[in-house]
């Protein structure tokens, strides 16, 4: 199934939100939640891995991209498609219960924050457990109130006959 | 001819599944060309910076003064009081930063807002923010960012209009210092030599170069590079809250907690040397 521009567009501004809205987050939170993650995860949970591996690669290269960005160039757009696949593999399972979509998403978070927390004991990075885990779970708060509104989006374009 | 008759054979789900291959296979490619030359790649991130950094300072300085009408004219008031106090603050946090750079050999000092704090997401997990100040203001490369409170960091990379500054604790960034009332030799270092304790998030790791004593309650400053380049002389950065038992290591090592707290930065200063090096 290919996106139509419509949907390209919506996601487009979703991730661009999700990447610059952490500005706006005041200063000295614990843990800051992964936004970027819950739009990758919406999108693999109502269309599949693919679709959900390329929404994460989309999202992966913003946020290299933005200022300060990370290092190297493109490592976060492939783990961000990792948890996107993983996520979207998740999807049979949505019907079951209303709590899988969450659980899919912050399983997408721990798989982020376990690349960074391997990479970092492999000796590249800097990452402390802690940080990990408060920003899993900052994220997996942020999914109660964010992720219906961004599986609504989704559900409204899949309606619209766009996706 | 061959390729116009392939494309359209090609199911939807099949051709965004080669889409995906092809995309992924891309970034592998500019992964390792960023790995092995990271120059190659360096005006994708300055075009970059160049698109977002003005948009991340308008939304650092976004107030919200204008709720209703039927309150606007209270708003207004509210946001000019706290405009006026933000200005008191930072006048204040000014103030501060210039007396402490009277001892840095009285480089001028460029204020700067941090604008954007690095994501806690990518897999190399790395300790950066961005400023809005950049090449057009005259930073540089390698310049030392100071706050009120102490030593943040250097700037490793410009834009027009913003720099990427690395903070202290972030992945090889090892700082020389002195420390002590003797202002004996170490180096500061974001990440523990393998064998010692486990630190907090935050704390810094200083390892005594030859056999000098660190004792708990030790400032730490910096030590000052050839030509100020990347670090200034006699920063304060930190003090010593605990030793590491001796097991071995070459030079003693201890527990450093810096002044600058990375997670809550905002004011800072790019200290700008006299000439332009290099």
């Amino acid at each position: 199934m290919i996106a139509t521009l419509p949907v390209i567009g919506a996601r487009t501004v979703l991730l661009l939100v999700a990447v610059l809205a952490p500005t706006l987050f005041p200063s000295g939170m614990p843990g800051r939640p992964d936004l970027v993650v819950l739009v990758v995860a919406a999108a693999a949970l109502m269309h599949g891995p693919v679709t959900g591996a390329l929404v994460g690669l989309a999202g992966g290269w913003l946020v290299d991209l933005v200022p300060p960005g990370g290092e190297p160039l493109g490592a976060g757009a492939l783990s961000y498609a990792l948890a996107g696949a993983l996520v979207g593999a998740a999807r049979r399972w949505a019907p079951a219960s209303p709590l899988v979509p969450w659980i899919a998403a912050v399983g997408g978070a721990v798989v982020i924050q376990l690349v960074r927390g391997l990479t970092a004991a492999a000796g590249v990075g800097v990452a402390h457990p802690v940080d990990l885990l408060w920003s899993v779970a900052a994220t997996a708060l942020f999914a109660l109130l964010v992720l219906p509104v961004l599986i609504g989006v989704e559900r409204f374009l899949l309606s619209r006959g766009w996706a | 001819m061959t390729r116009r008759r392939l494309l359209p054979r090609l199911s939807g789900a099949r051709a965004t599944q080669v889409l995906l291959t092809a995309l992924v296979g891309l970034t592998v490619c500019v992964l390792l060309v960023d790995l092995a030359r990271p120059a190659v790649t360096a005006p994708v991130r300055r075009s970059a910076a160049t698109v977002f950094a003005p948009v991340q300072a308008a939304m650092t300085g976004w107030t919200d003064d204008r709720l209703t009408e039927v309150t606007r004219e209270r708003d207004a008031l509210d946001a000019r009081v706290k405009e006026l106090e933000a200005e008191l603050r930072t006048s204040g946090q000014l103030t501060e930063l210039e007396r402490a750079a009277a001892g840095w050999g009285g480089h001028e000092l460029l204020p700067a807002r941090v604008v954007g704090f690095s994501s806690g997401s990518t897999p190399v997990g790395g300790r950066t923010v961005t400023i809005d100040a950049g090449e057009l203001d005259g930073v540089r490369t390698d310049q030392t960012v100071v706050s009120s409170d102490g030593l943040v960091g250097r700037v490793v990379r410009t834009a027009p209009t913003s720099a990427d500054v690395v903070l202290l604790g972030g992945s090889d960034v090892v700082v020389g210092v002195r420390f002590g009332d003797e202002g004996a030799l170490g180096s500061v270092d974001g990440r523990p030599a393998p064998g010692l304790p486990a630190r907090a998030s935050g704390q810094l790791t200083l390892t005594a170069v030859g056999d000098s004593m660190i004792s708990v309650g030790d400032p730490v400053t910096t030590l000052g590079s050839p030509d100020s380049i990347p670090y200034v002389a006699g920063i304060p950065l930190g003090t010593v809250t605990s030793v590491d038992p001796d097991r071995g290591q070459l030079g003693r090592t201890a527990v450093v907690e810096p002044f600058v707290d990375g997670d809550s930065l905002d004011l800072v200063a790019v200290v700008l040397l006299g000439e332009e090096v290099r």
